[in-house]
Parts: C-alpha cells; sequence; structure tokens
C-alpha cells in the first residue's frame, strides 16, 4: 500500500494513524502491529489504544495503568532478535480520567472541579454515554499530539460507528452536555436550595413540573447543580478544544486506516466506513484486511497439476492424502469466497489508496513475536494497487 | 431451548448475535411458533438476513410465522411521556423540545426501560378472540455485551433511584419479566477464541450475580470440524519439518501440508476455548458450525435453523 510505504523507513516526524472498523476484527492487534513496525523503521511510536485483550496489554508491558505511557522494554525487544531504530510506547486510555483531566483543565476553582467531578449527572454522561469514549480517544490523542514527543502515534479507535460521528461534530457531545435552551430553562433555579428549587418548579414551569412527575426531582436536581457548577465559560473552553481536534483530524498527517476480516458484516462495516470518511473529508489510507485465508491456486492450469500431483503421488499414505485434500479444498474454498468479497469491497468504493491482506494465522496473536509476523505483512508482500 | 417466553441473545460483537438471533426464530417458527423477533441495537442489523431493506418501528410479518421490529429508543421514550403526561401542549412540548433530549440521556437507564417496558407490553398482548397471547415467543436481539448487560441491569438500578412515580411501576413490572424464570432467558453468543470467550466468561457471571438471570443457552458459533485425528497431526508436523530440511520438494506436498496446519492449529485452539466455556460455565451448549458465505440469506437462516432443531432438545 503505498500510502503505508513511510512505515519502511523512517521519515519526517509528526504523523497519525488512526486504526477504525467493526469490533472482532484484530485492530488492536492491527494497530500494535503498526507501531512495532514504526519502532522498528526508527520512529519513536505510540500505540494508544483502548480495551486490548490482557495478553496483548502484557506483550506490551501495559500493567493496567490507565492514562500513562509506557515503554515497551529494548531488552524485552532483543530478546526476540528485534533491535528497533525508533522507541516503542504503549498506553491504554481512560476515558473517564481523560474527561475528568477536561474538566480540570477548564474549571476555574477547585469547589467547582469538586462539585462536578461528584455529580451523578456528569458521572453518568462520562463513564456510560455512548460516544464519550470516541471523543475522549481523539482528545487524548490530541493533547499527545500537540507534545511533540512521538513521530508516530497509533490510535486504535472503539469499534463504533460512533467513532466517526464525533469526529465530524465533537460539539454534539457538548449540547447533550450543555445546551443553550436547557441552560436557559434551568437557570432560575441555579440559586435556589432543594427545597427553593421544588416550589418554583411547582409553581413557574408546567414543563419542569411535568419532568418532575416523569423522572423524580432528584435527576433535575442534579442537572441543574452541574449546569450550575459547568458555567459557560468551561463550555466554551471545551468547545474551542473540540475544534482544534477537529482541525488535526484533517491535517495531511493524519491518515484513517479501516481494519477488517474478509466476512460480509465486517466488509459491509468497512465500507460504511469508507464512506463516511469520504463524506467528511478525512484522508482514507487504505484497507487492512485481516485473517485473510492464503490462496495457493489462482489458475486452473495449477487445478490440472493438482489433480495429477495427487494422483501421481506415492510420498504419502492414501488415507492421509484424501484427508490432506478434503481440507485443502475446504480452505481454498474459504480463501476463494474471501477474495470475491474483498474483489467486492474494491468494487463497492473504488478505493484508491489500497489493501493490505494479512493472512489468517493458525493461532491467537499476543505475543511480540506474533506481531512482528504480522508486521511485516504491512509493509511488503502481496501489495495490491488500486483500481 | 425454545420453551420460553422471552429469550435475550447477547455475546461480544462480531460473533453473530444477529444470524443465530434470526435463526432461532426460524427453527421456532416451524415448531409452529408465533415468534415476535427484536432488534435493539439500532443499526438494523436483522433486516438483510430476511432480504428486507429495514425493519420497521412497529411489528410486521417478515416471515411465515415471524414478526420483526426495530425499537427506536427515543420513539419510546415520547410515546411514554405522551402516555402520562395527560395535558398534550406540555407533552409535546417536552418531547419536540432538545429538553428530552438532553434530559433521556442524562437519566441513566431511562431509554433502556422505556425499551424493555415495550417487550413487556408485546409479551403481554392477547388476541382479542382467543384470549390466547399474540406471540408465543419473543426474541430479542440485544446490544452487544458490555452495553447489553448494562441494558439489562437497568430495572434494578432505576429501582434504587427512583422513589415512587409512572416509571417506577414501570420498572417493577419489567424486572418481574425479566426475573420469571418460567418465562425469561439469557442466551449467550460467543466464538471459540480468546476475547469472544473471556468476555462471555464475565456476562455468565455477571448475569448470575447482578441480574439474577440464569443463562439457558450457550451458542459457540463458526466452530471448525476436527480434520486430523492426532496421529495424523503428529505425522502432518513431522512431515513439514522434513520439508523444511529439504526444500528440493516436490509439486503440491507442502501446499496441503501448510493448509492441514492451519485447520490443526485452529482445532487446536478451538478445543482449548470450548474447554475453557464449559469448565466455567454451567449451561447448555451447542456448537454451530463454521460456514463462510458471501451474503447472509433466508436460506442460510433456514439451514442453520434446520441444524439447530436436529441437533438440540426443542
Amino acid at each position: 500500500m503505498r500510502r503505508l510505504s513511510f512505515l519502511k523507513k523512517k521519515g519526517p516526524p509528526g504523523k497519525l494513524l488512526i486504526c477504525c472498523g467493526a469490533g472482532g476484527v484484530g485492530k488492536t492487534t492491527v494497530s500494535a502491529a503498526i507501531g512495532l513496525q514504526a519502532a522498528l523503521a526508527g520512529y519513536k511510536t505510540l500505540v494508544l489504544t483502548i480495551d486490548p485483550a490482557k495478553r496483548l496489554a502484557d506483550t506490551l508491558g501495559m500493567k493496567g495503568l490507565g492514562n500513562v505511557e509506557q515503554r515497551v522494554s529494548a531488552q524485552r525487544l532483543a530478546r526476540l532478535g528485534l533491535e528497533p531504530a525508533g522507541e516503542l510506547y504503549a498506553m491504554m486510555l481512560d476515558p473517564k480520567q481523560t474527561f475528568d483531566d477536561l474538566v480540570e483543565r477548564y474549571s476555574h476553582s477547585d469547589e467547582r472541579l469538586k462539585t462536578i467531578l461528584s455529580n451523578r449527572y456528569y458521572q453518568h454522561i462520562s463513564s456510560a454515554l455512548a460516544g464519550t469514549h470516541e471523543y475522549m480517544a481523539m482528545e487524548k490523542l490530541y493533547e499527545i499530539y500537540q507534545k511533540r514527543t512521538y513521530d508516530l502515534i497509533v490510535l486504535d479507535t472503539p469499534p463504533n460507528r460512533r467513532a466517526l460521528d464525533f469526529l465530524d461534530a465533537p460539539e454534539r457531545l457538548l449540547n447533550l452536555l450543555g445546551s443553550r435552551p436547557v441552560r436557559l430553562l434551568m437557570k432560575p433555579y441555579f440559586g435556589l436550595g432543594r427545597v427553593g428549587f421544588y416550589l418554583f418548579t411547582a409553581v413557574t414551569s408546567p414543563i419542569l413540573q411535568a419532568i418532575s412527575r416523569l423522572l423524580g426531582l432528584e435527576m433535575l436536581k442534579d442537572i441543574a447543580d452541574f449546569l450550575r457548577a459547568a458555567d459557560d465559560e468551561m463550555f466554551e473552553g471545551f468547545r474551542q478544544r473540540a475544534a482544534q481536534v477537529r482541525q488535526i483530524l484533517r491535517d495531511p498527517d493524519a491518515l484513517f486506516l479501516v481494519v477488517a476480516t474478509p466476512s460480509p458484516a465486517a466488509l459491509s462495516e468497512a465500507a460504511f466506513f469508507y464512506h463516511r470518511l469520504q463524506d467528511q473529508k478525512f484522508n482514507f489510507g487504505g484497507f487492512i484486511l485481516n485473517r485473510v485465508h492464503p490462496r495457493y491456486m489462482s489458475s486452473p492450469v495449477s487445478e490440472g497439476e493438482f489433480t495429477r500431483w495427487v494422483e501421481a503421488n506415492e510420498v504419502l499414505p492414501p488415507r492421509l492424502l484424501d484427508k490432506l485434500v478434503t481440507n485443502f479444498q475446504t480452505i481454498e474454498r474459504i480463501a476463494e469466497s474471501d477474495d470475491r468479497q474483498i474483489q467486492g469491497l474494491l468494487a463497492k468504493t473504488g478505493a484508491s489508496a489500497g489493501i493490505q491482506r494479512i493472512p489468517h494465522f493458525e493461532t491467537d496473536i499476543h505475543g511480540l513475536a506474533d506481531l512482528k509476523k504480522v508486521s511485516q505483512f504491512l509493509v511488503e508482500g502481496n501489495e495490491e494497487a488500486g483500481r | 431451548m425454545f420453551n420460553k417466553r422471552l429469550i435475550f441473545v447477547t455475546g461480544k460483537g462480531g460473533v453473530g448475535k444477529t444470524t443465530i438471533s434470526s435463526a432461532m426464530a426460524v427453527a421456532a417458527s416451524k415448531l409452529g411458533k408465533k415468534v415476535l423477533l427484536v432488534d435493539v441495537g439500532g443499526d438494523d442489523a436483522l433486516a438483510a438476513g430476511f432480504g428486507k431493506d429495514t425493519i420497521g418501528h412497529t411489528p410486521k410479518e417478515i416471515y411465515s410465522l415471524i414478526s420483526a421490529v426495530r425499537v427506536d429508543p427515543r420513539m419510546a421514550v415520547n410515546e411514554y411521556v405522551h402516555t402520562f403526561i395527560k395535558n398534550q401542549f406540555i407533552a409535546n412540548r417536552i418531547t419536540r423540545n432538545r429538553l428530552l433530549d438532553y434530559l433521556a440521556t442524562g437519566t441513566p437507564g431511562l431509554r433502556e426501560i422505556m425499551t424493555l417496558g415495550k417487550i413487556w407490553l408485546w409479551e403481554q398482548e392477547r388476541d382479542a378472540a382467543s384470549d390466547a397471547y399474540h406471540y408465543d415467543l419473543i426474541i430479542v436481539d440485544a446490544p452487544a455485551a458490555g452495553h447489553g448487560l448494562s441494558f439489562l441491569q437497568v430495572p434494578q438500578v432505576l429501582m434504587d433511584m427512583i422513589g415512587i412515580g409512572p416509571i417506577k411501576s414501570q420498572t417493577e413490572a419489567v424486572l418481574g419479566l425479566l426475573q420469571h424464570r418460567k418465562k425469561t432467558s439469557l442466551y449467550l453468543v460467543t466464538l471459540p477464541e480468546e476475547l469472544p470467550v473471556i468476555e462471555t466468561i464475565q456476562i455468565y457471571k455477571a448475569a448470575a450475580e447482578v441480574l439474577a438471570m440464569p443463562v439457558g443457552w450457550v451458542f459457540i458459533n463458526a466452530c471448525h470440524p476436527k480434520a486430523f485425528t492426532t496421529r495424523e497431526s503428529l505425522e502432518i508436523k513431522r512431515r513439514l519439518r522434513a520439508l523444511r530440511r529439504d526444500a528440493s520438494n516436490t509439486g503440491f506436498l507442502p501446499t496441503v501440508l501448510l493448509s492441514a496446519r492451519i485447520a490443526i492449529g485452529r482445532r487446536v485452539q478451538q478445543d482449548h476455548y470450548v474447554k475453557r466455556l464449559k469448565e466455567s460455565i454451567k449451561a447448555q451448549f451447542v456448537e454451530i458450525p463454521f460456514r463462510r458465505s458471501d451474503v447472509v440469506a433466508v436460506c442460510y437462516l433456514e439451514e442453520m435453523a434446520e441444524e439447530l432443531l436436529r441437533s438440540v432438545p426443542t
């Protein structure tokens, strides 16, 4: 894939790679393999991931500490004969902590910060609300990118279409936090205590009264408290920040990779991601097709040869040969199907950035040696130019 | 497998929840049951398997004896507001305003409880003439685990938070149904791979401890047959080693041996994870054979349904 050729040999620093795709396609593994390849090529690289499998986390030396960058030790790599010209770091993102940090950055007083962090409404939004994790991943990416500590940052995004919603419009999340109509509606109550709050809802606003009947007064009170502590200035801070994050992601140095496996569901998700990236004018770096069954026979000529070879065989016992042939044909059929589906994806997207295939391996990928095997396929091997 | 009234199907993303839910529905319909298939994931994934473009927001027949519906949590919340706020002017102002979105977002579980409330209503529905249940079986293609679990946890969380009022009574009713062991069960879908297995074991534990919902069946999806005996595997490995020493060989031998290695390795891994599942989870298991198809289609669901009916007690 031409656009990933910078992974072969160290080039100018400042690149961002953002991996998107459906759940279960091996996005985290691919991200880690890209990171390893980049470090080998000489980049000082950070892999930023959200929820790695435990063994992969162990491999990368992440000891369950959220939001701290940790270096994958050179000795560990050396033991496997890997001597990176660069350095490899990994970090497990803690979205809630990132959100708390963001609030802290824009709070004017410790008291307000405390009020917000202990508010039930805020706690719900910052930990459980769909979209928060995606947005916080971008926030962290921006924060680290800005420091210019790394030559290359690889972000493993959460497996969710919302990852892109919030890329395009971070302000959507901000609206949920403090949209103006709600703020205006609640404002008269900011100064009142609990009893006063109750009286006012009862007397002055039929809407609030109706809502308090539905949801209970505590809920409204939580929201009012939150909005009082998180003032306009804080939201303005959030908004500016969101605009900067967005700008960075549209920079030519930020490349989006779409990871998939050759199954109908994952590929249709990949096509979805591709079209969304195009619509929103992000830089599409290419598809990475993971767990593709290798194809040994591509032409009918070799099929004839195969039959002749089977017939002429004297090396293998007939029963074993039989089984080997059946198994080979099964896997070959899967490989053909993989191939057709990948061609289908190209036909649907006309993707000119290309496709990189990573073959199916027999076992789980979690050791550094496994990652090295995967990373080879990112820069060489069956490269496919776009059509 | 089909002797419940309400089945929630969940599992990690990408393990085949939607396909298994659909195939179960087809199997139940072959037993003569009237089925309602409910999509609460929001991405309209059920439609393709039945050759439809989309599933609507009211139950509609998509296959003989099977109706399907997609619950839009926002619409469910709106309906709810209109049911309980008698003053339509105020109800309209609430639902049209951004306010409702904001509040529904900020109230943990409100959308989920409204969704579950709708499922509860369908469960109660009876035919006017015969007074029999309108649906014999409701299958819910629940959100991916993590989300799926918190989805089912909601009634309990809400019970703790809300003192009185209409939501409380709705929540009580839903909770009663979820914990009704005769009527309701949780089925899990997984793959014989590391992450899905770990997550499935987590869901199982949480289901027992937190939800007090029993897990009925575990579907292990995409299982490969055992292609070689242990002795044959050893022989294949030996021959592969020999090939490495002597590369002068010979036609397609390396090819067939390498593809055998793929099958053997995969099967070893599969056995390992199936064993781990069975050691950690007390439930019934069914292995669904791997099948690579280019598209999900009705005939595929029918084949799967037939296999299910052959291999599990109905």
